[in-house]
């Protein structure tokens, strides 16, 4: 705690000449039923560097609607059998190891705070590349059961702070 | 179990409380809680107060509940709005639920609308802004990715400060009905497809004059 608490001290000292407001920014992925293929989106930042402090997600398939099956479950099943990259246009964050959603960016009942988070250079792409695994369903009697495979939505939103110079309160203002 | 952990302060009745703060330390960006939590005691409003020119006003409580019927059909919408008091607002949380996640009579069904999190969360996107910013500029998200799900809150990394007298308003699109599922193949609506209700909460400060103690008071 004492770590992250320097942590924080150090991110507000090494920002403090900047006006910080308030960023969201979402990457929406349609994300097939078909296994192997990725699908790759991104989002555009605005002009002013983005400091990234916490990532949240869910997707359509964690609905009855796409798995199909009546009963509730305590952790997203579809972020199981997904797996994920994510970067800028400078830095690809997992390197060449992909991970599962739901390993990289917690599950989707709450969200993943960064720590001292994460700087970005404005005006450049935030990207989200996903594969699917497999088509989670369930089997009764040996017989595959369950909704059929099918397009899901999947929505990353990267919260955090846009940092603009003192006396500018708004992005995209001249002055 | 430290007084803090949440009311009542048994442990057989912790699990209990959806209010304590126990539960909810895990959606914070403050408080000393181990695990996932910034660390940091003060929190972005704590620091926002404190700069000079604060010191001129009076913070007080503040909360705005927007409410928004929304239809069954996929394509549904509905953009609902809230009206700020005169005094500038200071955002700081956003919590939110809905009706749509529970099992109403006279659904038919197995009756036990026992979610772990939100459905509707997840077959809804949403937009939100004031007069001036629309937040989530041309993309929407889904809701339960914008602001966590609806088993707490989400604090802001950095406090959203609004003028007053002008309106917040949030604008929610249906993608599907999610409660439906494959019974021996065919597809079954486990609750009935039913306009739901939304609330969203903004919680913050009012910023009134020095020596003013409530929203409309003239000195």
């Amino acid at each position: 705690m004492a770590d992250m608490e320097q942590a924080n001290r150090d991110v507000a000292n090494a920002f403090r000449l900047y006006n910080q407001i308030p960023a969201m920014y979402v990457v929406t992925i349609p994300l097939g039923g078909d296994l192997g293929t990725p699908a790759t989106r991104n989002t555009q930042l605005r002009p002013e560097p983005f400091l990234c402090k916490r990532v949240s997600w869910a997707t359509t398939g964690d609905t009855l609607r796409f798995y199909g099956l009546p009963m509730t479950m305590n952790a997203s099943i579809h972020g199981g059998v997904v797996e994920c990259r994510f970067g800028d246009s400078f830095t690809t964050f997992l390197g060449q190891n992909a991970g599962l959603v739901r390993a990289v960016f917690g599950d989707s009942n709450g969200f993943l705070e960064l720590g001292k988070g994460i700087l970005l250079q404005g005006s450049q792409p935030v990207e989200v590349s996903l594969t699917r695994l497999a088509w989670p369903g369930f089997s009764a009697n040996d017989e595959a059961d369950g909704a059929p495979p099918a397009e899901t939505r999947w929505d990353f939103v990267f919260h955090g702070v846009g940092l603009l110079p003192q006396g500018v309160e708004a992005s995209g203002a001249a002055g | 179990m430290r007084p803090e952990d949440g009311y009542p302060a048994t442990p057989a009745q912790r699990h209990l409380v959806p209010a304590g703060i126990g539960r909810q330390a895990r959606h914070a960006t403050r408080g000393p809680w181990p695990g996932r939590n910034l660390g940091d005691t003060r929190t972005a409003l704590d620091k926002f107060l404190d700069q000079p020119e604060m010191q001129d006003f009076t913070a007080v409580v503040a909360k705005y509940v927007i409410s928004a019927v929304l239809g069954p059909n996929p394509g549904d919408n509905i953009e609902a709005i809230t009206q700020l008091r005169p005094e500038p607002f200071v955002l700081e949380t956003i919590t939110w639920a809905t009706d749509g996640d529970l099992n109403l009579p006279p659904d038919t069904g197995a009756g036990f609308p026992f979610w772990s999190w939100s459905q509707q969360g997840r077959a809804i996107d949403i937009k939100w802004g004031d007069s001036f910013t629309t937040f989530l500029g041309r993309n929407p998200s889904l809701l339960s990715a914008l602001f966590g799900d609806s088993n707490g809150f989400l604090d802001l990394p950095a406090v959203a400060l609004f003028q007053g007298s002008q309106n917040l308003s949030v604008e929610l699109r249906r993608l599907f009905w999610p409660f439906q599922f494959l019974a021996d193949g065919e597809p079954t609506f486990f609750n009935n497809p039913r306009n739901i209700r939304v609330d969203i909460v903004f919680h913050g400060v009012g910023l009134l004059p020095k020596g003013v103690n409530q929203s409309g008071s003239v000195g």
